[in-house]
């Protein structure tokens, strides 16, 4: 036996080969030439006799461990939240489960309808409109604007949501008017002054029963209709009304 | 019931246990919890702390038992991974608190069995087994745990590879250097044993 083969059998191999190696007769005759080797080889058959000391003095389990464990597991079975007993599927967790799709679908409709309802709300203001105020939406005359004098293009506020409806609702070409327009054949509504309104409004025509407009020129018949441009705040209030024909 | 119980594996037995089973819980802890004690005494070097990681693991078992996979490895593997953040997590507590040094002293004297054999062999003893224990505690974590794995808790290669996540091959070499450098250590602490008067009184220094 050489060096290197005690050296290769020792490295890397658990303790428990040890001694039978040591008791091979070639390691034997071996180690009383090698002084080398005769300290590995004691070095280990050390190490393994202080590892046997050490797995022999382990000590034994208590039995009262044995109780602990098994109470520690009946408390634990008994306290447990009753979710993780219960059949799954039929719990909480699982009739959340069993809602979860209709609920998801049901919303999603929902959210479709709404989308689409928003989209599409134009036929659904003017019928408001027309019901409530009796009037029907005229369509601007195609000469209607040329006849408004040539603005630039006004500044805008931001518009609220009333606004946004407006002028869904009907068409709306967004005039500047004059600092005092008032000038410019507009009356100036009751509930309304120049001070509250400071940004571009819009002008919307409508038709009105004449005898809607009491401050208009005076029809013969009552079921006459005129045109009127009714002028609009970013808020969706009206400011302003002016009889054109 | 019992033999039905008996015939399952471990990851149906946890199962079962999970699920209230008393039995499956008696057999599972009747496997699991001689190894889990030995690595953790080895590890923790204290008899209580041993007792409480088993106590833990088990809890934790019933707790994460949805976390196991039998396709990642065997229970026992996973058992012994909960066992070795618990005991890390002691290690890291009673770096701050450390216990009172005559705890383990007086536990020592307890086991000692005057007349059962001879007296001083058994200090002797008791003193390697203390100093080979605290050349362990010495060594860095990743060679103490294949020293424990495989030397102590006499796990094969491979047990100790799965129990450790990692190649069989790094086992070996991990326990040759383990070796090494424990051998380095014992012979630095172990010193010269004191000369004894084999007969006669003490020489009086006046």
């Amino acid at each position: 036996m050489t060096c290197k083969e005690i050296r290769a059998h020792l490295q890397g191999d658990n303790l428990a080969a040890v001694n039978p190696l040591c008791e091979s007769a070639a390691l034997s005759e071996h180690i009383a030439k090698c002084g080398e080797c005769s300290r590995l080889v004691e070095e280990q058959k050390e190490l393994a006799r202080c590892l046997l000391l050490l797995r022999e003095g382990t000590p034994a389990m208590p039995t009262s461990l044995d109780a602990a464990a098994l109470a520690d597991y009946r408390t634990y079975i008994s306290e447990r939240p009753q979710s993780t007993t219960a059949v799954p599927g039929v719990g909480r967790t699982g009739l959340l489960g069993v809602f979860r799709w209709p609920a998801t679908a049901a919303f999603a409709v929902i959210a479709v309808g709404a989308v689409l309802l928003f989209i599409s709300g134009q036929p659904s203001s003017v019928d408001r409109v027309s019901n409530e105020g009796r009037s029907v939406m005229a369509p601007l005359p195609a000469t209607s604007t040329n006849s408004r004098p040539a603005a630039p293009e006004p500044v805008r506020i931001k518009p609220n949501s009333i606004a946004r409806s407006a002028k869904r609702a009907i068409p709306a070409v967004p005039v500047a008017l004059p600092e005092n327009w008032s000038s410019s054949g507009f009356q100036g509504l009751m509930y309304c002054d120049q001070l509250s309104c400071p940004g571009a409004m819009d002008v919307i025509r409508v038709q009105l029963p004449s005898a809607a407009v009491a401050f208009g020129p005076t029809s013969s018949k009552a079921s006459d209709f005129v045109y009127a441009d009714v002028l609009v705040g970013p808020d969706g209030i009206a400011r302003g009304i002016r009889v054109v024909e | 019931m019992t033999d039905r119980v008996e015939s399952r594996s471990d990851a149906e037995l946890l199962k079962l246990s999970m699920a209230g089973d008393e039995n499956a819980f008696l057999l599972l802890y009747e496997q699991l919890k001689a190894p889990i004690f030995r690595y953790a005494f080895y590890m923790t070097g204290s008899q209580t702390g041993a007792e409480e990681v088993v106590q833990e693991v088990f809890i934790a078992l019933l707790k994460s038992g949805n976390r196991f996979k039998p396709t990642q490895g065997d229970l026992a593997g996973f058992a012994f991974g909960i066992a070795r953040n618990l005991i890390r997590r002691i290690r890291k507590r009673e770096s701050v608190t450390e216990a009172l040094p005559g705890d383990e002293a007086l536990e020592r004297k307890s086991r000692l069995r005057p007349g059962a054999e001879d007296l001083s062999a058994q200090v002797i003893r008791d003193q390697g087994v203390e100093r080979v224990r605290t050349a362990i505690a010495s060594l860095p974590d990743h060679y103490r745990q294949v020293i424990v794995l495989c030397d102590l808790c006499e796990l094969t290669y491979a047990e100790a590879a799965s129990r450790l996540h990692c190649a069989v091959g790094t086992i070996r070499s991990r326990l040759n250097r383990a070796h090494a450098m424990l051998a380095q250590k014992l012979k630095q602490t172990k010193k010269p044993q004191p000369e004894l008067r084999a007969s006669g009184t003490e020489e009086c220094l006046i």
